[in-house]
């Protein structure tokens, strides 16, 4: 068996495939993506060497960019229901899309084993929310996974599938983000599970009626009992460490950085409980834990799961413990992600060892370096366009997730609002209730404006609210690196499918819009003034690729007999390309030629070489 | 063994990473890397850990824990200067870029920061990898050598 050096992702990945899956969907979302990726890729390479080998067959499987969260899992439900092994990625905010079938799919359960894979991101480091996918585990009834590090998420992704096909029932799989983005090496097999599904076999029991919920809520609980137990015995739960007296409690990648604070101080005789699965508690091995110690230093990002269990569990024993963590003694950040040197200055306090923090240095003052958005991003002349229409003129723009929340930034400024995938259209339509002298504007991106955008725009049209739609079409959905979306015309195994056309798309729900192209800055303006003249739904569809999909060889360039060193062009559109000295300077590695600034220039001392 | 890589966005940060660790698994030795990656891609800031043995537990290497900083852009070196262990050794790139925003940003004044501490700082001249190359594009490449010439 090879040794491969891997990323979280991407052992997670071969994990699911060694395990035997054949349907895995998702929607891209940091810190997830790379997971359907990585699958993606390794099916594409059987279908390469297909012919060589004979053996796996690459059109046994199915992997999908779904149009959202909540048709991945749905999908990939269908398919467990036939007996196939399937996995369903996203990031956690994710799984608020994808909780309306899985709630339901906790009752009906499944055939084949289906995981659930949700990337939590403490810190938040990319993400809207801090929102723990244990607490969702326990709120959904459904066991739930914790890895601590890529070599174990490899072995354990492929326990839960067992466990799920065993226990007729999807579970959760929860890494967070510096586990998804660690690499280690690890030992894979090239040896998959084939998994042959028996096919889909008519039964009341996969339609949900009140009766059968008052059923099968009462065999989870059941279910759920007895999985407590087991867990107690689970290899990755565990207890380590000698001392009587001194105990720390944890998971995750938490348990990492515990093992790394207790090496620094030399501690590592300190007795620690490592909690695999969050959901259920392993009740019985943590009361052994318990009798073990005489006081708990409870650490784990996020909410106090594990912290609550053990203070329920000694409540409810009658126990006597001292319990330190996040929750009562605040001892440690109640929010954001944790750090080894946090967490070892907290332990040394804890067990009374001295520990002296390095100093940190005096730096002297560093440039700030927030994201923006790239050279040339056709993102930047919509915005330019929207903002210069719309000049001196009482409006507010709803923004929504994806590369172009980047339009909040100087000196643009064209974001106001940012909430969820797809809310900025609806947002939009509730200020204009509320405040009908103000235009209100919706920008949405084609993948969202696919994931959920498209049912805000049918409610506008319904209920006849007033609001201009802006899409920014930029042809793929950029902001976690690429993927292909139902715009594209490609899915994600490269296969030719439908482009679906987004003026179509508006048109058919009775929204006629006006395509342009962002570059053609004139055009651009004067759609949007057009637009916003007139009342009802509007819509403008900017339709220009992302610099990172196909790099433009075009280059502008300062015409430095022109130029009057003015910045205007920077002070007006912030491209990243644009510096000023004394004249203009333009960054030829970054320039794509847009020609944005060559339209925003008063002197036309900018000229663009094709 | 520790190492720090830092630079921005574009620059061949994980590049450079994934160059060391494979290294040190061809050598039989074992590694884990950590990187940035996401929405700091976009000419933010990028670091990349390396933890090369046993008895690495942590993805990230703590403050004060790394043996060598490879920093492809004096800013970025400075402002991760923490992680240095003591007596720690740092490369470091002569070619600044000002951040995408504006703003002043002087690289030289960097530069006599880093002189100014008592590490072990090797200065690799990006502007003769870009006379060599006409780009700076093999800074990365250039950087690991560098260090590993020096002391790996």
């Amino acid at each position: 068996m090879p040794i491969r050096l891997l990323m979280g992702n991407e052992a997670i990945a071969l994990g699911a495939l060694a395990a035997g899956v054949s349907v895995a969907t998702g929607y891209p979302g940091t810190p997830s993506t790379e997971v359907l990726e990585t699958i993606a890729k390794e099916i594409k390479k059987i279908e390469q060497h297909q012919q060589e080998t004979g053996l796996r067959s690459a059109s046994a499987y199915t992997i999908e960019w779904s149009v959202n969260e909540k048709a991945a899992l749905e999908v990939a439900a269908g398919a467990s229901y036939t007996g196939a092994r399937t996995l369903v990625t996203m990031k956690q905010v994710g799984l608020n899309v994808a909780s309306d079938p899985l709630m339901s799919l906790a009752y009906i359960g499944v055939k084949g084993g289906m995981v659930v894979l949700v990337a939590d991101d403490p810190g938040p480091i990319s993400s809207q929310t801090e929102q723990d996918t244990r607490t969702f585990a326990k709120y959904s009834k459904l066991p739930c996974f914790d890895p601590s590090s890529p070599e174990e998420a490899y072995i354990m992704i492929q326990d839960a599938f067992e466990l799920s096909e065993e226990l007729h029932t999807p579970v959760l799989f929860r890494p967070t983000t510096r586990l998804c983005h660690a690499t280690a090496p690890i030992d894979v097999t090239d040896v998959w599970k084939t998994i042959t599904p028996e096919g889909f076999i008519k039964d009341p029991k996969w339609v949900i009626f009140p009766r059968l919920s008052v059923k099968a809520h009462a065999e989870i609980e059941k279910r759920n009992r007895a999985l407590s137990e087991r867990f107690s015995d689970y290899t990755f739960n565990a207890i380590e460490g000698r001392s009587e007296n001194f105990g720390i409690a944890t998971g995750g990648v938490c348990y990492a950085y515990v093992r790394e604070a207790l090496k620094r101080l030399d501690a590592e005789w300190v007795r620690v409980l490592k909690i695999a699965t969050p959901f259920p508690f392993p009740q019985t091995l943590a009361l052994d834990f318990i009798d073990s110690v005489e006081r708990v230093f409870v650490v784990e990002e996020l909410d106090p799961v594990i912290e609550r269990e053990l203070l329920y569990l000694a409540g409810a024993s009658g126990r006597t413990l001292d319990i330190y963590g996040k929750e009562i003694t605040e001892n440690l950040p109640a929010s954001g992600e944790y750090t080894v040197e946090m967490l070892t200055v907290k332990i040394a306090a804890y067990l009374g060892l001295p520990y002296e923090s390095p100093q940190a240095p005096e730096l002297p003052p560093l440039p700030v370096r927030p994201p923006v958005l790239c050279a040339g991003c056709p993102h930047r002349a919509s915005f330019y366009a929207v903002k210069k229409a719309m000049s001196g003129k009482k409006a507010v723009f709803c923004g929504d997730i994806g590369c172009y929340t980047l339009g909040n930034a100087a000196p643009l400024d064209m974001v106001d609002t940012c909430l969820c995938m797809g809310a900025g259209i609806t947002i939009a339509q509730g200020i204009a209730r509320a405040e009908p002298d103000t235009t209100a504007f919706a920008f949405v991106g084609d993948s969202t404006f696919f994931a959920s955008g498209v049912t805000g725009v049918i409610n506008a049209v319904f209920n006849k609210n007033d609001m201009v739609l802006i899409v920014l079409d930029n042809r793929i959905t950029a902001m976690t690196g690429g993927q292909t979306n139902p715009g594209i015309g490609k899915t994600l195994m490269d296969e030719p499918t439908a482009a679906l056309n987004i003026p179509a798309i508006l048109r058919a729900v009775g929204v006629e819009p006006r395509v342009v192209n962002p570059l053609d800055l004139d055009a651009a303006i004067a759609a949007v003034k057009a637009a916003a003249a007139e009342s009802g739904v509007r819509a403008v569809v900017f339709e220009y690729p992302c610099v990172n999909v196909e790099k433009p060889k075009n280059r502008a360039t300062v015409n430095a007999e022109k130029c009057t060193g003015c910045g205007l062009c920077r002070r007006e559109i912030g491209c990243p390309a644009l510096k000023i000295g004394e004249k203009a300077e333009i960054d030829a590695s970054l320039c794509t030629g847009c020609n944005l600034c060559g339209q925003v220039c008063p002197f036309d001392a900018i000229e663009v070489t094709r | 063994m520790n190492i720090l890589i830092c630079g921005i966005g574009g620059q061949g940060v994980v590049y450079a990473s994934k160059i060391l660790a494979r290294q040190a698994l061809e050598r039989g030795e074992t590694v884990h890397t950590a990187e940035t990656i996401g929405m700091a891609q976009r000419g933010g800031s990028v670091v990349s850990h390396v933890r090369i043995g046993d008895d690495c537990h942590s993805p990230l290497i703590p403050i004060g824990g790394a043996d060598v900083i490879i920093g492809l852009e004096p800013a970025e070196t400075v402002r991760n200067i923490a992680y240095l262990k003591h007596g720690g050794t740092v490369a470091v790139s002569t070619r600044g870029i000002a951040p995408t925003t504006g703003g002043d940003y002087d690289p030289e004044a960097m530069l006599t920061y880093l002189k100014g501490l008592d590490i072990n700082l090797i200065i690799v001249d990006a502007e003769e990898v870009f006379r060599r190359d006409g780009s700076y594009r093999n800074l990365n490449v250039e950087m690991v050598n560098a260090i590993q010439n020096k002391i790996l």
